[in-house]
């Protein structure tokens, strides 16, 4: 299967890495996070949501694990996803290079004040 | 209905993504939609919908197309970095394109027809609650989820030990509907002293077996001829959070009156984490906080709805109203009188036939382990009424 390998991370990826940095959530607490993160400009539907996870499962990135103390009565099971530490180290990685790209805007006067 | 619409959507998927995610992608679909009410967030919400679709399906569809394994491992470069593998180079053909389009503009239509029609053209799934309150509402519902969720397991995936034959033994028989077939299946067929086997009927379950095995059954129990009550104390050995926790499920399983299963549902789940790595105890026996005494099953005849209470006609008409309940959801019942007869209509639900036991004890048809009962103020006026579903009961206060 042809692939394409990706530097920076895919922004739905990158949203998701950072979503988990300091949690484990399932797919709608995921997809909310998203949300929350992106203002609500990012609302990750299930068949996108679902296409990343397996993606960053099958490259390591997440894990998932079972989350029994978290269920209710009449809930169905749900998977929860937590950051591996090679997921972890990917999103610093690209969160410092979107720092950098911030850096060289501001560098640019392309900014203005608040965003310093 | 719309879950209904969703799930039939969901089959436009390669059979990989939903066998895998499929029911995943459901809740999360089931969750938004729970969560955004209104007309702008339900407009959004369907607009994200169909974009995830026509981008996605296309995404999945050349997924399944190709050929070739995922890399094993992460390449690092140079640097140490690893890189992330997507699964697509460059932009999509012009023939994926045209699909997805195509497909999102029959999905935008369809949906469209779906909402102008005002969601009484497709059955929707029994509801499944987490509060109290709306666990009475989805046990008052004659409907069942379970059964709903249990045609979507594929037992293919099982493992061919003995353990998968029981659990999928289970599963064939919970499909015919047939209680006693099922009653017979646990007091004959299980030892709960020795059987290990996850009891189970979703897809989910078939999933959790799979990953994490067999668990121990420690006990069950039939309540009456018409209810059977299974009481589970397995170990979660294959959980990541908490290894060789214990937990409780308790599983209801209700017959009718043709002894054709009517509602299976989770009616308590606990855990209880083992004091150390090492020592792991059965836990204790349990206690249910806020769950009645069963009531007799009914004698063959006896039943309100076989040989009915006569209640004089003033009576039955004194009940009619409004009922709130003080519950997280704001549900209420409606009482309605109609040719001498007393017919209630849950929050969202279907109107139920009642049959009196007493002038003031009212049966669901068909049901032992429903009821309502109402009651009178020092004036002699109907103030409000308490409804039981299983044993867990609220009270109502009538609407002024």
């Amino acid at each position: 299967m042809p692939k394409t390998k990706l530097n920076p991370l895919p922004s739905a990826a990158f949203h998701i890495l950072m979503s988990l940095a300091d949690q484990d959530l399932h797919g709608y607490e995921i997809m909310r996070q998203v949300a929350e993160q992106t203002g609500g400009t990012m609302r990750l539907g299930p068949g996108t949501l679902y296409s990343s996870v397996r993606t960053l499962l099958e490259e390591g990135l997440i894990q998932e694990i079972e989350a029994l103390q978290i269920r209710k009565p009449g809930q169905e099971r749900r998977r929860y996803y937590r950051l591996t530490s090679a997921g972890r180290k990917i999103a610093r990685a690209e969160a410092e290079r979107l720092a950098d790209m911030l850096r060289v805007a501001r560098t640019k006067k392309l900014l203005r004040s608040e965003y310093v | 209905m719309y879950e209904a619409l969703y799930a039939l959507l969901l089959r436009l998927y390669p059979e990989r993504f939903r066998a895998e995610y499929g029911d995943e992608a459901m809740q999360l679909f089931r969750d938004r939609l729970h969560n955004e009410q209104g007309l702008f967030p339900r407009f959004r919400f369907w607009l994200d919908i169909i974009m995830d679709l026509g981008l996605s399906l296309v995404r999945e569809h050349r997924l399944a197309s190709q050929t070739g394994p995922m890399p094993a491992a992460i390449p690092s470069d140079a640097s140490g970095a690893p890189h992330l593998y997507v699964l697509e180079q460059g932009l999509p053909s012009t023939k994926c394109l045209v699909a997805g389009f195509a497909s999102s503009m029959v999905i935008f239509v369809v949906i469209s027809f779906a909402a102008v029609s005002g969601g009484k053209s497709i059955p929707g799934r029994a509801p499944s609650g987490e509060s109290l309150g709306e666990n009475l509402s989805a046990a008052w519902s004659f409907g069942s989820a379970l059964l709903g969720q249990q045609r979507q397991a594929d037992l293919s995936k099982l493992p061919d030990t003995p353990a998968a034959k029981r659990f999928r033994e289970q599963f064939e028989v919970r499909k015919t509907g047939d209680y006693e077939a099922l009653r017979h299946f646990y007091s004959q067929t299980l030892d709960p002293a020795n059987e290990k086997v996850i009891i189970g009927n979703a897809s989910t379950d078939v999933d959790m077996f799979r990953r994490f095995g067999p668990r121990n059954i420690f006990s069950f129990e039939i309540v009456e001829s018409t209810q059977l009550r299974l009481v589970l104390l397995v170990q979660e050995s294959g959980s990541t959070s908490y290894p060789n926790a214990w937990v409780r499920y308790e599983i209801e399983v209700t017959a009718d009156p043709s002894h054709k299963i009517s509602q299976q549902q989770f009616i308590s789940f606990g855990l209880q984490k083992p004091s150390s790595e090492t020592e792991i105890p059965p836990p204790p026996g349990f206690q249910l906080n806020d769950r009645k005494p069963a009531d007799p099953a009914f004698p063959p005849g006896k039943a309100p709805w076989e040989k009915p209470f006569s209640v004089a006609a003033s009576v039955l008409q004194s009940y009619v109203g409004t009922y709130d309940f003080d519950s997280p959801n704001n549900s209420s019942m409606l009482v309605t009188y109609r040719e001498g007869q007393l017919y209630v209509q849950f929050s969202g639900q279907e109107e139920v036939h009642m049959f009196p036991e007493t002038e003031t004890k009212f049966y669901a048809e068909g049901r032992v382990m429903r009821w309502i009962e109402f009651a009178r103020n020092e004036n002699g006026q109907v103030t409000g009424l308490v409804l039981n579903s299983s044993g867990f009961e609220l009270t109502g206060r009538r609407r002024k």
